[in-house]
């Protein structure tokens, strides 16, 4: 009997009376006042530059007579596109800090 | 924007309000107080967000507790729960840092006695004694029925006992007579 009663005043000793710490409510007060990160940015980018891409590679086609054109626009496209989406993905890593 | 407004001061009072036993509640599940406090955060941070969306379809604090639940779950698969589950057990190490700051000369070691039981019996006997013993308290933090509550505490003080009466005796600091 005295050894239960030993291990609820450890219990209690140990576990009693925790409260969350006085930093808790200014971090979460800080978190929630943060203005909310929007990815549209980001996105729009991408796009813009994808079609700023096409456009020019579609202006320098008549200089690449030599080249299979269905090749060379698939080479250059996956090219483009991969450097824009790399580019993309740095930015948002950046906005997500 | 009166909304806005309404919504701020509702989260405000909830954090007032629940942010000791939601911070309890983390303790028990993840042990470690960087992390609970981490997790806490997490919880109220779901909580406002969710808070528009809130329909009173369940109790408030059944929302908050179900909400800071889940950020402890999400917690427990972070790398540094991994790494601290290995140095040692949740909801121990951080009672027993608590207990060794308060009183440097106290035992501890009913604490490793609790860190040996099944995580479902240490919960229940860790936010039993942080929530000064309320069952209702606890079984709606771990949303369980009042009942297995009352028989994993049984369960837990039963264990408990047997690993003491094992051999494995504490220290006794004042010559037993607490």
């Amino acid at each position: 009997m005295d050894e239960e009663r030993w291990m609820e005043d450890e219990l209690d000793a140990a576990l009693g009376g925790i409260v969350a710490p006085p930093s808790l409510s200014p971090a979460v007060m800080r978190r929630v006042n943060r203005p909310r990160m929007t990815r549209l940015p980001e996105i729009l980018d991408s796009i813009g530059g994808i079609a700023v891409l096409v456009a020019v590679l579609l202006a320098l086609s008549p200089f690449a007579p030599s080249v299979d054109p269905s090749a060379a626009y698939a080479g250059l496209a996956v090219a483009f596109t991969s450097l824009i989406l790399w580019h993309g993905w740095r930015s948002l890593r950046a906005l997500n800090g | 924007m009166s909304t806005v407004a309404t919504d701020q001061q509702q989260f405000a009072q909830i954090l007032g309000e629940y942010q000791d036993r939601v911070f309890r509640l983390c303790c028990a599940m993840l042990g470690d107080r960087a992390l609970a406090e981490e997790a806490a955060q997490e919880a109220f941070v779901r909580i406002w967000k969710a808070l528009p969306g809130f329909r009173g379809e369940s109790t408030l604090s059944t929302w908050i507790y179900s909400i800071a639940r889940n950020a402890c779950l999400t917690a427990r698969k972070s790398k540094a729960f991994e790494r601290g589950l290995s140095l040692e057990l949740p909801g121990v190490r951080f009672a027993a840092e608590r207990a060794r700051a308060e009183a440097p000369d106290r035992s501890i070691d009913i604490l490793r006695y609790v860190a040996e039981l099944p995580p479902h019996y240490r919960e229940v006997i860790l936010l039993f004694h942080m929530q000064e013993k309320s069952y209702e308290e606890v079984s709606a933090m771990l949303d369980l029925p009042l009942g297995t509550v009352k028989t994993y505490l049984h369960r837990a003080r039963k264990q408990l006992a047997e690993a003491l009466a094992a051999g494995k005796q504490p220290r006794m600091t004042d010559g037993g007579s607490r």
